[in-house]
């Protein structure tokens, strides 16, 4: 007897609870099970409670290890291709343009102003704004923006901003500018990478 | 998988020949006709099988096609152009590998000795 649609939902839910993100490897695992269940002749009535013994098997452990493994592999593949693209001839040229739009408004007191405050709602955003995502459109990029760790960028900033104060230092006003430069790029390519791996999904799915 | 140290280096062996005879296959019919073929003796875990295909699709011996079957999608494997070479060099090495162990365990019956 074959699962309908609602069941099938309901086992790809229990992995997206235990940890599953990535709708490619949710659904090997998905079919997996579903077809195991499926050959056992397990009926609508008993689905809930054979989906539940199953959930707490070490069948599932083990089959979670491997897909684990695997999300982690995706994972890494993404935080590689976002790291790559800081050295492709594109990637450097955005980064370059990036430093000299940010060193020179910089020169600019209200430019550096506007700069630092779209720096900083770009950065609180980032933190706490992806929370409020439509979270089955937006996951991924919040999951990539976990993933390449450009938080960090959030305490050197923080550093070059001590440089307010030292109007007259130079080396204050270069990391600032490298810093916030290397920041811009860095959320652009998360953007990039979102499209790509929107356009990827459905790709999957035609 | 029973006898797991005997047959975990042929497992990625096992895999390319399935698919090179029935085209392409999805992860649980691979263990359930593995199961069929040896009459039960030899049970193809979860955990063994899929970090086997993941790892012969990232080597490019596999490609994946994905298609929606009853309600779900499915992910069926088959074998690259590289792939089939690569099957037809570990089935002559596996054969080998069987002649020695045949001579080894049971020289009597070995031709030629």
């Amino acid at each position: 007897m074959k699962l309908s649609a609602v069941q099938i939902k309901k086992i790809d839910d229990a992995l997206k609870n235990q940890g599953l993100f990535y709708e490619d490897v949710r659904n090997e695992v998905t079919d997996h099970i579903a077809t195991g269940f499926e050959e056992r002749g397990i009926d609508g009535d008993s689905f809930d409670e054979v989906l539940g013994q199953y959930m707490n098997s070490h069948r599932i452990v083990k089959l979670l290890a491997v897909a684990k493994s695997r999300q982690e592999y995706t994972d890494n593949q993404y935080h590689r291709a976002f790291l790559q693209k800081f050295i492709t001839a594109r990637g450097m040229l955005i980064l370059s343009a990036a430093f000299l739009c940010v060193w020179t408004l910089g020169k600019l007191s209200w430019a550096s102003d506007l700069l630092l405050t779209g720096f900083l709602f770009i950065m609180l955003w980032a933190m706490f704004g992806l929370n409020g995502m439509e979270s089955a459109r937006q996951a991924f990029m919040k999951r990539l923006y976990g993933e390449v760790k450009l938080y960090y960028l959030i305490a050197v900033v923080l550093l070059a901003l001590i440089g307010h104060f030292y109007t007259g230092s130079e080396i204050f006003s270069y990391a600032k500018s490298i810093v916030m430069s290397f920041a811009f790029t860095g959320y652009y390519f998360i953007y990039l990478i979102n499209l790509e791996y929107k356009r990827k999904r459905c790709l999957n799915f035609q | 998988m029973k006898n797991s140290q005997l047959y975990k280096g042929s497992l990625n062996t096992i895999i390319m020949k399935l698919l090179e005879e029935n085209g392409r296959m999805y992860g649980y019919e691979i263990t359930q006709k593995v199961k069929l073929i040896t009459q039960g003796e030899l049970n193809i875990t979860e955990g063994a099988l899929y970090p086997a295909l993941h790892k012969l699709e990232a080597d490019g011996l596999l490609d994946v096609e994905v298609e929606k079957v009853d309600n779900r999608m499915r992910k069926y494997y088959k074998l690259t152009e590289s792939g089939v070479k690569e099957t037809v060099n570990r089935l002559s090495e596996l054969e080998e590998f069987i002649r020695n162990m045949q001579n080894l365990v049971n020289p009597k019956l070995s031709p030629g000795l």
